[in-house]
């Protein structure tokens, strides 16, 4: 009985548990169509990553220096809008799903955004759970400018 | 725990952030562009993804698995952008966009031609996204976490992608002698 293709191919990803490994190799050492077909899985794989392998050149402001600056300006209060933004999305899933007083226990004066994403967070992390909690996260940060418009200080 | 900006926390983060951008930025942007099938939303999916990879550290959230958090918000970041419209195009079309192995130098094999068309070949979107982010390195529970799948799925996706290019591999080897027999009939047709 030959091994299933689907096997031969987490094998090659090493993506079979330890048993599963094993039994696999054993039966490799003993038959040359799997070893074969395990060649051509392999060969494969490499063919598609040799294929996509050049990537992009990164630089200047679209790279890393982008997103250290980018956080250099959330830090130092430029990005304003956006900050103020995620708080008050944030307010707001507190709200629909604990009701208006839990915002007053979450939320402090001056309580910096990131610092209020941490705490709604390990409530919606408590009561969701952590998949439910990543998806309110996923809302609560998308289409916000983070750059910001450069200068404006909060 | 002080997180404030300057702190050794949020330099630590930071560090993080280059380590992590030095390793995977590369594949993120090549993912992305090829989803996108535009390089500018590709560029700011990448900083989207190390942005909001900052502010959630910053925010004290673990994050299991970086690699496939990154490429998650990335892949969301470019689907949202089309459903926003906002730049172009984005879909299961985006494969085109691949980088072509036949236009590699060193590719030459047919399995190489036939690859660069997964879609001519019949693979449905989500076996195309399954074989791209295996291309990229990235482990099954990732890839299920990318595309919002259960780890056992990706490994049947995988399984029947690869039988449709094997498939495809051997169909080409047939059309090719077809094409050689036809061109060596016309030839006599000609004359």
């Amino acid at each position: 009985m030959h091994t299933r293709s689907a096997a031969l191919i987490a094998f090659c990803d090493a993506e079979t548990g330890a048993y599963r490994s094993r039994r696999i190799a054993r039966h490799l050492s003993k038959c040359e169509t799997c070893r074969d077909q395990l060649r051509r899985i392999e060969s494969e794989k490499d063919e598609l990553s040799s294929a996509g392998a050049r990537a992009p050149a990164i630089g200047g402001p679209q790279g890393l220096a982008g997103v250290l600056s980018a956080i250099a300006a959330w830090q130092d209060g430029q990005s304003c809008a956006a900050a103020s933004e995620l708080k008050s999305r944030l307010q707001w899933q507190i709200e629909t799903y604990f009701g208006s007083p839990a915002v007053r226990v979450v939320e402090r004066p001056g309580i910096r955004a990131e610092e209020l994403l941490g705490r709604t967070s390990e409530i919606l992390d408590v009561f969701l759970g952590p998949n439910a909690a990543e998806a309110v996260r996923d809302d609560v940060l998308s289409g916000l400018a983070f750059a910001g418009p450069a200068g404006e200080t909060c | 725990m002080d997180r404030s900006p300057g702190s050794p926390l949020t330099a630590g983060i930071e560090q993080e952030i280059v380590d992590l951008y030095e390793r995977e930025a590369g594949g993120i942007l090549r993912y992305a562009g090829a989803l996108a099938r535009n390089q500018e939303t590709a560029y700011d999916a990448l900083q989207e993804a190390f942005f909001r990879f900052f502010l959630c550290r910053s925010a004290g959230q673990q994050i299991r698995s970086p690699k496939g958090w990154l490429f998650r918000v990335a892949h969301n970041y470019v689907l949202d952008q089309k459903k926003a419209g906002s730049r172009n195009e984005v879909g299961v079309e985006s494969l085109r966009n691949m980088p072509c192995p036949a236009h590699h130098p060193e590719a030459g094999s047919h399995v190489s031609e036939l690859l660069q068309g997964l879609l001519e070949i019949g693979l449905s979107p989500r076996e195309i996204e399954c074989v791209r982010l295996r291309t990229e390195d990235l482990r099954y529970e990732e890839i299920a976490a990318v595309l919002g799948l259960q780890a056992g799925t990706v490994g049947a996706l995988l399984a029947r992608a690869h039988g449709k290019i094997r498939k495809a591999v051997r169909l080409g080897i047939h059309k090719n002698r077809d094409f050689a027999q036809a061109v060596a009939e016309g030839k006599r047709y000609a004359y």
